[in-house]
């Protein structure tokens, strides 16, 4: 039961965004040229490339509910909606860790140095803090594009004139400290747990997705 | 146009228009309007001072400004005119032997520079290579064979009658190690260099090639190995150049389209995807299908809506900066240009709107996904890495994202109008390209002749049950 409920969802949800995942990441690997990195062009690889599986994974996790017919049609079953969505984000979050763990296998294995644990906890804390803002708006207004636009943005805030020294500062390990990194993992686990509560207040968690425009 | 109207209106209500303009807005601000504001007041003050923008308690902009660093400000109100990169034969080819051989000796594996990681207390900031940018724009330690570094000690030789050893000696000032970066102090007193600056060019070339190019010894880097005072005259005639042939606002306008070309690259997409995508999730695609209308009316339609709907808040955000410069001005007696950032949204900013709203179009319409978002937020994020931020380099390419980070250098825009042009005049028939084909596919598709989108979903499933099979 459970295993066929996994295997329904990824194929209806994460077949598309997971191979565009896979070939980001691989894309990555080689435009990046993984070879013989140090600790900061590691972090940037990690960091500011790699962690936008998370955008491509869990902001979409809605995506199939855009449609009106699977909107209706999920709507209309007795199942909770909330269970289906969990399952997806589960699964989108897992394949987005693997997908980090496994660029920071090859990166050691090709010479590259740091420390694989916390830049593989500090990757996927912000690729996990950019999918849930995803999530979130997308979860919330029903419109998926408005997720992926907020989330990129927020990115992009980041990168060009965010203050280093603040905690929800995305790109702290190319500082060398990675301060912020617990704070986003905390806040991105708070920011699904509302969308959940946002949802099941307004009663969409049982008719499916709201939408708007 | 009743019909462009109805679709421009269909758009302004959607969430990613709104959040888009919202992006325009503060993206306008963090980046241009705080720092035009802050130049203006200081023109007024004369004098140096720390400007510090709050919002909502929460500092969003701090920078000290120095007299100098404020374009508006004539060298007359001047103590000092700030620095400039420049190669300077005498200083650049002694700071960047010393910044070789020190390179040398990392990658050999004679010393190395540590710094400390606060997560793990391990040894990461160290350097055992020759530092350089791949051609995406990530910086690499390169590592070379036994050859290539005996043809390096040759070269660094032949330049200076010494071995790396010998010059690490001079520069290391007894020192267990160098810093990292040697590039801007001035060696030239420690390190003679006894051949000619075109000779040194050359070997430098060379260096570069071995190192994997994007180093230290070669363009544009090369530039940064010393710094030179401005000179009263220079930087005259940049102020005079500001005032006159730019007329403030034209320097301005190409400073604003600078940061605006990367908001319209990255989330104009947004706009036109979500809006093309609305048919499907309302699923009135299949009412719009068998309509009265032409194929190429509706999807031009679409399209002129699309674009202008990307590019309103943009002229309309322009309005701010060239009001408050209209102004500045009129009470400093400077003649201003009140079309100028009108006349460089369209020449600079359009063909970008124009372009990514046609691949918008073209994926989208071929897809039925939100594919189109994904590719052009690749490739424009992997452009704004690898585009140099300032001119040449920024507008002398055939990138889609034009970089011009600097308020006058109008000489450096002229030298390179042609090459300007060129890019902009090729992404505007690119995407009358895209927009043609765009038709092209929509009509095929309501003919019934082709469904890429149901192919690619089936090609993902195994069976057809999809939402059917999920546990009662």
């Amino acid at each position: 039961m459970l295993f066929h409920l996994i295997r329904t969802q990824f194929r209806i949800a994460l077949s598309k965004t997971g191979a565009a995942a896979i070939l980001f990441t691989a894309a990555t690997a080689l435009y990046a040229d993984v070879r013989g990195l140090d600790w900061y062009a590691s972090a940037v690889v990690l960091e500011r490339f790699v962690s936008l599986t998370g955008l491509i994974l869990i902001a979409s996790v809605f995506l199939p509910e855009q449609d009106r017919g699977i909107r209706e049609l999920v709507g209309a079953k007795a199942f909770s909606f909330n269970k289906i969505i969990m399952t997806r984000l589960f699964l989108a979050v897992a394949i987005c860790f693997l997908l980090i763990a496994a660029l920071a296998f090859v990166m050691m294995m090709c010479g590259s140095r740091f420390p694989a644990g916390a830049y593989i906890f500090g990757a996927f804390a912000t690729a996990l803090f950019i999918g849930a803002l995803g999530f979130g708006v997308s979860g919330i207004s029903g419109n998926t594009i408005a997720g992926y636009l907020v989330a990129v943005a927020y990115f992009f805030m980041n990168m060009m004139e965010a203050p280093k020294d603040s905690a929800l500062y995305l790109f702290s390990l190319s500082g060398g400290n990675g301060y912020s990194k617990p704070t986003i993992l905390i806040i991105a686990c708070a920011m699904i747990a509302l969308t959940f509560a946002v949802r099941a207040l307004r009663g969409s968690g049982k008719r499916g997705a709201g939408i708007l425009r | 146009m009743r019909l462009f109207l109805k679709e421009c209106n269909a758009i302004r209500g959607t969430i990613p228009w709104i959040a888009f303009v919202v992006i325009v807005i503060g993206f306008y601000f963090m980046n241009f309007g705080f720092e035009l504001d802050n130049q203006i007041l200081q023109t007024n003050a004369r004098k140096d001072v720390e400007f510090e923008t709050k919002l909502m308690g929460i500092t969003i902009f701090n920078e000290y400004y120095k007299l100098a660093d404020n374009p508006l400000i004539s060298p007359d109100e001047m103590q000092d005119y700030g620095d400039k990169k420049v190669i300077v034969p005498e200083v650049t080819m002694p700071n960047a032997l010393a910044l070789l051989a020190t390179e040398y000796l990392y990658e050999r594996g004679d010393y190395f520079f540590a710094g400390y990681s606060d997560i793990s207390g391990e040894a990461l900031y160290e350097r055992r290579g020759y530092a350089h940018y791949n051609k995406f724009g990530f910086l690499h330690n390169a590592t070379i064979s036994d050859e290539e570094r005996a043809e390096i000690a040759g070269i660094i030789k032949s330049c200076t009658g010494l071995t790396p050893e010998e010059i690490y000696e001079r520069i290391s000032d007894g020192l267990a190690q160098p810093l990292p970066f040697v590039a801007v102090d001035d060696y030239r007193d420690r390190v003679t260099v006894d051949v000619s600056y075109p000779e040194f060019e050359k070997m430098m070339g060379r260096v570069d090639e071995i190192i994997g190019g994007g180093s230290s010894y070669a363009y544009p880097y090369l530039e940064s190995q010393a710094l030179e005072p401005v000179k009263y005259g220079d930087r005259l005639s940049e102020y005079q150049s500001l005032i006159h042939a730019d007329k403030v606002t034209n320097a301005y306008a190409r400073y604003f389209c600078d940061y605006m070309g990367i908001v319209i690259a990255l989330f104009a997409i947004f706009v036109s995807v979500n809006y093309l995508l609305r048919d499907r999730r309302s699923k009135s695609s299949e009412l719009v299908m068998p309509r009265d209308i032409s194929s190429v009316r509706l999807v031009v339609t679409r399209y002129l809506a699309a674009a202008s709907m990307a590019f309103l808040p943009i002229a309309a955000i322009s309005i701010i900066p060239a009001t408050k410069l209209a102004a500045f001005g009129q009470s400093n007696g400077i003649a201003t240009d009140a079309f100028a950032f009108l006349k460089y949204e369209v020449a600079w900013l359009l063909p970008t709107i124009l372009f990514v709203t046609g691949v918008g179009f073209i994926v989208t319409i071929l897809t039925d996904t939100p594919a189109a978002i994904i590719i052009q937020f690749v490739w424009s994020y992997i452009l704004l890495i690898v585009t140099p931020i300032s001119a040449p380099g920024g507008i002398s390419g055939m990138g889609l994202i034009v970089r011009f980070n600097a308020i006058g250098d109008s000489g450096i825009l002229q030298e390179h109008i042609g090459d300007l042009v060129m890019n902009r005049v090729t992404y505007t028939l690119l995407a009358a390209v895209l927009l043609l084909v765009s038709v092209h596919i929509f009509r095929l598709k309501r003919e019934g002749r082709i469904d890429i989108a149901g192919k690619i979903k089936h090609a993902l499933s195994s069976d057809k049950n999809t939402v059917q099979d999920c546990p009662q």
